[in-house]
């Protein structure tokens, strides 16, 4: 089952960063489809099977970084370039995503 | 005012709390009927009438899957709560069935020492009534705040 769903990321400040979770039923669902999307659902958010390491390890990468100001490290997974792929698993996507928000912070 | 409904339903929320705050979360899933329906969700969300929640289940089997998940399969810092409930209304539906409302909160206590209130809130629950084996047909956690610290592992 596809479902659409958006997580806003809101830097808050230096240290602290807010995630909204926005999940989407559509108008031709019926009572069981909504109720399998509601299962679904306890994959993601702060308490989703999947993503609920994701604030923890962000987290530990946070505190990492603070503590080595004077050092940085790069992992290139599948070179520097944004483009289509076959898969979705691929850090492209993501990369974009950097891409896009180094231009709006003029990083 | 039935004083044996208040003190059943009361007990079973005591016993609820105690089992999450002593890390007996294998014993959790015993306190719903085989097909009960847990929820957490923000009253935000519970105001708007919006579905989603934070946990969804309609099953004891889903929530021993859940602890599973917890005990095997999810990584996290090592933390525990410690659940205050109080103000618990209650109103009987029928003869086996009551309605319950109650406040609570969670201090989240850290591996590392470190204390903050995790969680607060209201639990509005239906209960099958039946003396000390009493239990949950419905338990909807309802969070005062629309946002989590970091995430919710443990069950509220």
């Amino acid at each position: 089952m596809n479902s659409l769903a958006v997580r806003q990321v809101l830097p808050k400040g230096v240290g602290r960063t807010e995630l909204v979770w926005t999940c989407f039923g559509y108008a031709s669902d019926d009572a069981k489809m909504t109720e399998l999307r509601m299962k679904q659902s306890n994959l993601v958010g702060p308490a989703g099977y999947i993503s609920l390491e994701d604030g923890a390890a962000t987290g530990f990468v946070q505190r990492g970084a603070a503590g080595a100001s004077e050092r940085s490290s790069f992992v290139e997974m599948g070179g520097r370039t944004v483009e289509s792929n076959e898969s979705r698993v691929t850090e492209t996507s993501v990369r974009g995503l950097w891409q896009q928000y180094r231009r709006h912070m003029d990083l | 005012m039935d004083v044996e409904l208040q003190v059943t339903v009361e007990n079973l929320l005591a016993r609820y709390v105690h089992a999450i705050d002593d890390d007996r979360l294998e014993d959790w899933p015993g306190f719903f009927v085989d097909k009960g329906r847990y929820r957490i969700t923000t009253a935000e969300n519970y105001e708007r009438g919006l579905p989603l929640s934070i946990i969804y289940a309609d099953s004891r089997a889903m929530l021993a899957d859940r602890v599973s998940a917890l005990r095997h399969a999810n990584i996290y810092e090592a933390q525990r709560y410690r659940h205050t409930v109080s103000s618990t209304l209650i109103e009987r539906i029928d003869g086996n069935t009551a309605r319950a409302t109650s406040n609570f909160q969670v201090v989240r206590i850290m591996h590392t020492g470190d204390s903050m209130l995790f969680a607060g809130g209201r639990y509005l629950d239906r209960i099958r009534l039946d003396g000390k084996d009493s239990r949950f047909e419905e338990k909807i956690v309802v969070l005062d705040s629309c946002s989590v610290d970091t995430l919710l592992a443990i069950p509220l």
